[in-house]
């Protein structure tokens, strides 16, 4: 296991919940009820660990991501963060002034690297933004970071004046990665940070994730919807649907010994590159088979 | 299984517009397409590539402005035992940064796809498998263009066309285009108007290229709106493109793709923006209404796991050259290109990739 269990956890999540609201027709607004995006999920993240989160689209899973980093308010729960001098903090609870400083230590990494780096700044300009905005560095030390930073994602630090247009997919989401990891921070979210990538360019994303995770001692949170992606990255495995976790195990044990019917269909959706292993065509009765029985 | 106005489907050329009124006369006049129509065409067809089937129908000469069109393959015996469509050393080429000439997008590429059976164009992006496919639909715009090579499709509605030299405003063109060929894109968004109903996109389909009333292209949306696994297909059919989730528009445009019966159908990454529940759906949807229809099918795709469920051949793509190609089991089981190889060991999950790039890390329990 990569982190040692004697190690007090980096990330302790207790029954976090977020519930939207669902508006009536008409321009009052009404709200006519709740519906509960993340329904009082737990787990914890051990420092230099890597959880994959894995579910449909709509099992929550995103949202669970926000509420972490506190894009979002959660409705209930609470998110205890280790900050590096051994601080531990309610991230759910923090006001935005305490928040702020705290930033730095926690990133994300976002799907589409096409919508998240802003077309009108250079890359130079992206990639050193955190430092600015933390009053991290200036002037020529600021330069000289993100020249560092490129050159660790892969790319030449002379494509610090050009714009996100002139990247393909696979270099704009390591201008992402520079940009998420410019402050060093101990925690890093990737949500479906490899999922809008071609398979050859997503295999040589994971493997820059993962020297870097060895270089600067990372711990990943991995949100995914391909439970494949996750096996040989992450040390244990969530799976989530409707809001809840079904099944929380070692990424072995996901694959070799699934218990839940719902992480056994997940795995049976995955196509096979052997033609003579067919996939699973007919989830979509059997998933609706699961809702039917509760899920048990 | 016929369509609602299956009996004239391989014969109507004319103008669609005054064909409502004019239904009796035109199928007095062509008796044998009425009654006989799946039996007659083939025959029909080779002399005629898309026969008349009523009054305003123009001779076949006025809409063939290619002479290779029908001259492509003189010696044929019976179109429906050679490959139904066949590629010959397509090149496209677009424009370069100034003064640097042309780029080969897609430079001789050759391929044939058999009746019914499923061809998977694999690639990374930029190896030019979308630009092949968008070829076969001549949907290459200025400044890109079809440099040379042939595009010859055999089709049983309406014989011998050589796509690559239609001419752009040729009534054989504008069938090709969803009537014989239909494709499916990654993003359904960008393939349905947000201004229009499901119904009303999918109608439009059987309107344009099939002799039908409003009330008989309805029926045949509703049908195929179930096929496609959409339940309350009522309800559905007068909804907008922005109330259906993301995999629900997936089924509706291939709904749309083939309404129509196309006799092939490209599907352009056609689950990639869907999650893996919804992928395995939609790959089983193809298949299925692949096998009803008996369509052919043109896949393209990044992903070595959905060519083998879903391919019986397989051509790997590579800076706009098809570097391999051959039965899908023969080219996965023993890939000779290295670079095929390169892609396949990128596939998640495949011994040795992570596993050698971890070092020095200590085995997972």
């Amino acid at each position: 296991m990569n982190g040692a269990p004697e190690l007090p956890p980096l990330l302790d999540v207790r029954g976090l919940t977020k519930e939207f609201p669902v508006y009536a027709p008409g321009i009052r607004r009404r709200v006519a009820t709740m519906v509960r995006a993340v329904d009082g999920i737990s787990f914890t993240i051990r420092p230099g660990e890597s959880l994959g989160l894995v579910g449909e689209s709509g099992s929550g899973k995103t949202t669970t991501a926000r509420c972490i980093l506190r894009a979002m308010r959660p409705t209930a729960g609470e998110v205890r963060f280790r900050l590096p001098d051994g601080r531990e903090v309610d991230l759910a609870q923090a006001g935005d002034r305490q928040l702020k400083p705290i930033r730095q230590h926690a990133q994300m990494i976002f799907q589409d690297p096409f919508s998240s780096l802003n077309p009108r700044m250079s890359v130079r300009a992206i990639v050193g933004e955190p430092l600015v905005i933390h009053r991290l560095a200036r002037g020529s030390e600021l330069d000289q970071r993100v020249a560092d930073m490129l050159e660790r994602v892969g790319l030449s630090p002379d494509v610090g004046s050009r714009y996100p247009h002139a990247f393909s997919g696979g270099q704009r989401q390591r201008i992402g990665i520079a940009r998420a990891l410019i402050m060093r921070p101990s925690l890093v979210i990737c949500d479906e940070a490899t999922s809008a990538l071609d398979v050859s360019v997503q295999a040589q994303v994971l493997e820059l994730l993962l020297d870097l995770q060895r270089e600067f001692g990372l711990t990943y949170l991995f949100v995914a919807h391909n439970l494949e992606v996750v096996r040989d990255f992450c040390d244990r495995v969530a799976v989530m649907r409707q809001g809840r976790i079904v099944e929380l195990a070692p990424a072995a044990r996901i694959f070799s010994a699934p218990e839940h019917p719902y992480t056994r269909l997940l795995l049976s959706a995955v196509p096979s590159a052997d033609p003579d292993q067919p996939m699973n065509f007919a989830i979509g009765d059997e998933l609706a088979r699961i809702d039917a029985t509760g899920g048990t | 299984m016929r369509l609602a106005g299956g009996g004239t489907e391989g014969g109507r050329a004319g103008p669609v517009g005054v064909i409502r009124g004019m239904m009796p006369f035109a199928s007095t006049a062509t008796p044998p397409f009425v009654m006989n129509g799946a039996r007659f065409k083939p025959a029909m067809s080779r002399t005629h590539p898309h026969s008349p089937a009523g009054f305003f129908a123009p001779p076949p000469s006025f809409q063939t402005r290619s002479p290779r069109v029908t001259d492509a393959h003189p010696t044929t015996p019976d179109p429906r035992s050679a490959p139904l469509l066949e590629v010959r050393n397509l090149r496209v080429s677009f424009p370069g940064p100034a003064g640097t000439g042309t780029i080969g997008a897609v430079q001789n590429v050759s391929f044939s796809i058999e009746r019914g059976r499923t061809l998977a164009l694999v690639g990374e992006s930029g190896s030019g498998k979308s630009v092949t496919a968008l070829s076969i639909l001549r949907l290459i715009h200025g400044p890109g263009q079809l440099s040379s090579g042939q595009i010859v499709l055999r089709s049983e509605r309406a014989g011998v066309i050589d796509i690559g030299h239609l001419d752009e405003k040729s009534g054989l063109l504008f069938k090709v285009r969803g009537g014989l060929v239909s494709i499916i894109f990654q993003e359904p968004m960008t393939a349905l108007s947000p201004v229009h109903t499901i119904g009303a996109q999918i109608d439009e389909v059987m309107l344009l290229h099939h002799d039908v009333s409003p009330a008989a292209a309805r029926r045949r949306t509703l049908e195929i709106l179930a096929k496609a696994g959409i339940s309350d297909a009522e309800r559905r059919y007068h909804q907008y493109p922005h109330e259906l989730s993301g995999g629900l528009r997936q089924r509706a445009v291939i709904a749309m793709a083939l309404v129509g019966r196309p006799e092939l159908l490209i599907a352009d990454e056609p689950t990639t923006a869907l999650d893996m529940t919804m992928q395995a759906q939609i790959l089983g949807l193809i298949k299925a209404l692949q096998r009803e229809i008996g369509c052919a099918v043109l896949l393209i795709t990044h992903d070595f796991g959905v060519v083998a469920q879903m391919a019986d051949h397989v051509a790997v793509m590579h800076r706009g050259e098809i570097v391999e190609r051959g039965d899908v089991r023969a080219v996965l089981r023993r890939p000779q290109h290295a670079y095929t190889r390169r892609l396949l060991d990128a596939l998640p999950g495949r011994a040795g990739r992570v596993a050698t790039s971890r070092g020095g890390n200590p085995p997972r329990p």
